[in-house]
């Protein structure tokens, strides 16, 4: 039993990061290999204004998503913008952007190190004391949001544009949808929903530190290529599987190992089920 | 010229041929995103031959062979797969290979590998880099490399243009990968000490970024990209809490003003040559 509950934590916690990942992925049909330092970003803000205003939780959820939005408006305008339309992802000009956001990742995580340590610092469980009433928090967290981004991408007018540009840039673009904007509002939204995953993972893990981004960006890259690139259900799924294959290798083979059952999951779907991988609508 | 700068500049060498390496497949239109691990390979077999007493190039080069034959196995294994979704797939085997390094007390566990001879003369890694440049400004200049040209820019023409695509792909990543061993083996006797770190995504993309930021479209390239993003580490050293975030803006101004790499299409072309972009 609670294996099973530790299972579902680890898989809500890769849901909330994939989540984020999977829509700007979907839109911009661009890896941002720095969307892993805006989740670091975002939950070091949360800590340093629990820390500046303890029990303030408006205060804290908010700095937390502004300052994910700030960072990620920053990564696209300075990193991906400059470098021009890229329309697929496996044109060279992609490289480039691999590359520039790389860059930006290295920015961010040594302007963390420098202005906190490179140690891992506490974070405050704002939500509820024990391990217990955060883990729960997570969870509640992770399955509103799930639903809320359904809703917002099936049942609102932005969220209809975002499907256009994502199925079809060019077309959308005929049919008089301003993609630029668009595209900027997925940016925002996205790094805000990376902002809400960093303060309910890390409430519920406790601990944040300047590699926390991409030991959680690498899971959400698998998450996101195994359920589907812009699958949002997919995306659900293969979390949760992912969180249980995790627990289980930990419990049988020791927490060792458990860094690897994410790559080989991705090699064995990439190997033996290679016919099912294009960029899908998002859905 | 003092023992620091020499540190330097051996390192530099090992860049070179790290980056000519990842140029190899490149150019094919290739992102193998596995390069750290081949080359912790060819390290760590050339350090077990080198120290069971045979020559050190015996050594380097029962490395390069390890190193090339894993690589072939890793493409044959991916070969069914495109673009981005080779990248990620080759990334996951490297990082498999970390965790498993890191878990095996044969590549020297946690700590990593240290049972290194020390290399018997600081010449090698300059001769070798020699040795690559001159056989990389052959391959460029042979068919081949424009078979390869037409591969990265169209495969479907490329296909009926009758040019055997797998092969051509499979000889790139082979020779590459071998390269990248050759200087893991190098490196391993230089420095005395592998880690499991090595095997994994870090350093892949260390490799292939030297590459990216020199520019991708002649051998030149690479080799400017890998003497640049060597030394600017030791540039920036006055500095030493702002170092990698320097290098990091370094990387994003450079990518954004040279899209291609620092040398350009156009460099290192004769006239007569066919400019295909």
């Amino acid at each position: 039993m609670d294996q099973i509950v530790n299972s579902l934590a680890v898989g809500c916690t890769y849901l909330l990061i994939a989540l984020g990942f999977n829509l700007i992925f979907g839109v911009q049909r661009i890896v941002n290999l720095a969307y892993g330092e805006i989740f670091m970003v975002a939950a070091y803000a949360a800590a340093w204004s629990a820390r500046a205003a303890p029990g303030q939780v408006a205060l804290i959820i908010s700095s937390a998503i502004i300052a994910a939005a700030a960072a990620g408006l920053s990564v696209y305008l300075c990193a991906i913008k400059p470098l021009g339309e890229v329309t697929n992802v496996n044109s060279p000009r992609h490289l480039s952007v691999i590359v520039s956001t790389i860059g930006f990742s290295i920015v961010l995580q040594n302007a963390a190190i420098l202005k906190f340590g490179a140690y891992p610092q506490r974070f405050p469980r704002f939500l509820g004391d024990s391990v217990i009433a955060s883990t729960v928090w997570m969870m509640i967290g992770a399955v509103c949001i799930l639903f809320a981004v359904h809703m917002a991408l099936r049942h609102t007018r932005a969220g209809l544009r975002l499907r256009a540009i994502a199925d079809n840039p060019e077309l959308a673009l005929c049919t008089g949808i301003r993609t630029d904007h668009d595209k900027l509002l997925a940016v925002i939204f996205s790094s805000a929903l990376a902002g809400v995953a960093a303060l309910l993972i890390c409430q519920q893990i406790g601990v944040v530190s300047p590699f926390i981004g991409s030991l959680y960006g690498f899971k959400a890259l698998v998450v996101v290529i195994v359920g589907g690139l812009g699958n949002m259900r997919g995306a659900a799924f293969v979390a949760l599987v992912l969180g249980s294959a995790e627990v289980a290798t930990t419990v049988w083979l020791g927490s060792n190992y458990r860094d690897g059952v994410a790559f080989a999951l991705l090699i064995g779907v990439l190997i033996f089920r290679n016919r099912r991988f294009h960029l899908g609508q998002l859905r | 010229m003092n023992d620091y700068l020499l540190q330097i500049a051996t390192l530099a060498a090992m860049s070179c041929l790290l980056a000519l390496g990842a140029y190899a497949t490149l150019s094919a239109g290739l992102l193998f995103m596995c390069f750290g691990t081949i080359m912790s390979i060819g390290g760590i077999v050339a350090a077990a031959v080198y120290s069971s007493g045979l020559p050190f190039l015996v050594a380097l080069g029962a490395g390069g062979a390890a190193g090339a034959c894993a690589g072939g196995l890793i493409y044959i294994g991916c070969s069914r797969l495109i673009g981005f979704l080779f990248a990620v797939a080759t990334l996951s085997f490297g990082e498999l290979a970390r965790v498993i390094a890191l878990n095996t007390e044969r590549f020297g566990g946690a700590l990593g590998y240290k049972d290194v001879r020390a290399s018997p003369s600081i010449c090698y890694p300059f001769a070798l880099m020699g040795i690559a440049i001159i056989c990389l400004g052959i391959f460029d200049k042979c068919p081949m490399r424009l078979a390869l040209r037409i591969i990265k820019e169209d495969e479907v023409n490329a296909a009926s243009l009758g040019i055997n695509i797998g092969l051509h792909r499979l000889a790139a990543v082979v020779s590459g990968s071998f390269v990248v061993a050759l200087a893991g083996g190098l490196y391993i006797h230089a420095v005395g000490l592998l880690e499991p770190r090595m095997f994994g995504f870090d350093n892949s993309l260390e490799i292939l970024i030297f590459a990216i930021v020199g520019g991708t479209a002649t051998y030149v390239g690479p080799i400017c990209g890998a003497v640049l993003l060597t030394a600017l580490p030791e540039l920036l050293r006055f500095s030493t809490s702002l170092r990698m975030l320097f290098y990091g803006a370094v990387l994003v101004v450079i990518i954004i003003f040279r899209p291609e790499g620092i040398i350009g299409s156009r460099f290192g072309q004769s006239r007569g040559q066919t400019v295909i972009r």
